[in-house]
């Protein structure tokens, strides 16, 4: 971090032993020429609006559904947790091959099912390649969420729901009125976890096509400037230290969250 | 000893009562049986494709081929 921050001021063609400070050139460049710069935010945004108001309430779903007392609800949980065991990466490898355009189990559907149009593209058209890849990266971060909450659902007091239920409260009402009130702190760390997954989102991007052609986020553009032939260091960097800016809010709202959990 | 039989009989519908209670099907048990088994296996699929991808025979490479690249 300190040596981003170091570095961001610096020519795009330096190199680090020979320092060409240019000040704020590189931020300028960046929010002003840098024509990739506000399709990777927007899409950092889309992933972030879509991991929070999709996949986590999925998740909390799922754990809600499976706190219940449910025949079968261990093998659940665990086809559940599955996915989180393997990393980004090779969820990146597993979906491209449910997306291959030929091969892939998605458009072999498609075709079983008499569809006419051509083959879709799913990870080569920049106007789906993001929604196909949110899709892949929710199968790991559900589960992750599942966990978490379900975690949270077990450290609920039952005596709660026993005097909601003695009340005459439904299972609905329980849930909102009484056992989501209880978990306002995990819901806070699930939001700002989710938002945390979602700005360092990067390898699976990065795997399947190296974060270019529609699946640009910050964190790839950090690495093709930095770590690619061009080597713009210190042009990275500064994209490095507005993804920084961008994640204290969630981090600092965690850590808070967490020692106030602390304290308490 | 004779004190502890009269509370047998009653206790044991009751606990008979949740027994059943337990396993009775309504139909909101089955609709969510139903979502929790389309969602596992809908989870699992991406971890089955692969495997019967290989063991598809077009998938095999023929025993003259060599890896790309490599001198022969």
């Amino acid at each position: 971090m300190p040596r981003s921050s170091s570095l961001s001021p610096t020519g795009p063609a330096s190199r680090i032993e020979q320092r060409n400070v240019v000040g704020l050139k590189n931020y300028q460049t960046l929010l002003s020429g840098y024509s990739l710069f506000y399709p990777a935010l927007q899409h950092n945004i889309v992933w972030l609006l879509f991991f929070v108001f999709i996949a986590s309430p999925l998740g909390m779903l799922l754990a809600v559904l499976l706190d219940r007392e449910i025949r079968g609800t261990r093998i659940y949980q665990s086809i559940f947790f599955l996915p989180v065991v393997l990393s980004l990466a090779v969820v990146g490898f597993l979906w491209e091959l449910q997306y291959a355009p030929n091969e892939g189990f998605i458009n072999n559907v498609l075709l079983d099912l008499r569809y006419k149009g051509p083959l879709i593209d799913w990870l080569g058209d920049p106007r789906i390649n993001l929604f196909a890849i949110l899709v892949a990266a929710s199968w790991r971060h559900i589960g992750y969420i599942m966990v978490i909450y379900l975690a949270g659902l077990k450290s609920v007091d039952p005596s709660l729901r026993e005097a909601a239920k003695v009340d005459g409260a439904t299972e609905r009402q329980t849930f909102f009125q009484v056992v989501l009130p209880v978990m306002a702190p995990i819901n806070v760390v699930i939001v700002v976890i989710t938002a945390i997954e979602s700005l360092r989102a990067f390898d699976i991007a990065y795997i399947i096509n190296r974060g270019k052609n529609g699946l640009e986020l910050l964190s790839t553009l950090i690495t093709n400037n930095s770590i690619s032939e061009a080597s713009l260091v210190g042009f990275g960097s500064a994209i490095a230290v507005v993804l920084l800016v961008i994640s204290l809010g969630p981090i600092v709202t965690f850590l808070s969250q967490v020692n106030r959990e602390a304290a308490s | 000893m004779s004190e502890l039989w009269p509370s047998v009989p009653l206790r044991r519908p009751g606990v008979a009562a949740v027994r059943v209670n337990k396993r009775r099907l309504t139909p909101g048990r089955v609709s969510l049986h139903a979502f929790l088994i389309v969602m596992a296996l809908a989870w699992l699929f991406p971890l089955a494709w692969p495997v019967y991808t290989a063991s598809d025979r077009s998938a095999t490479p023929s025993p003259t081929a060599t890896c790309p690249g490599r001198a022969t």
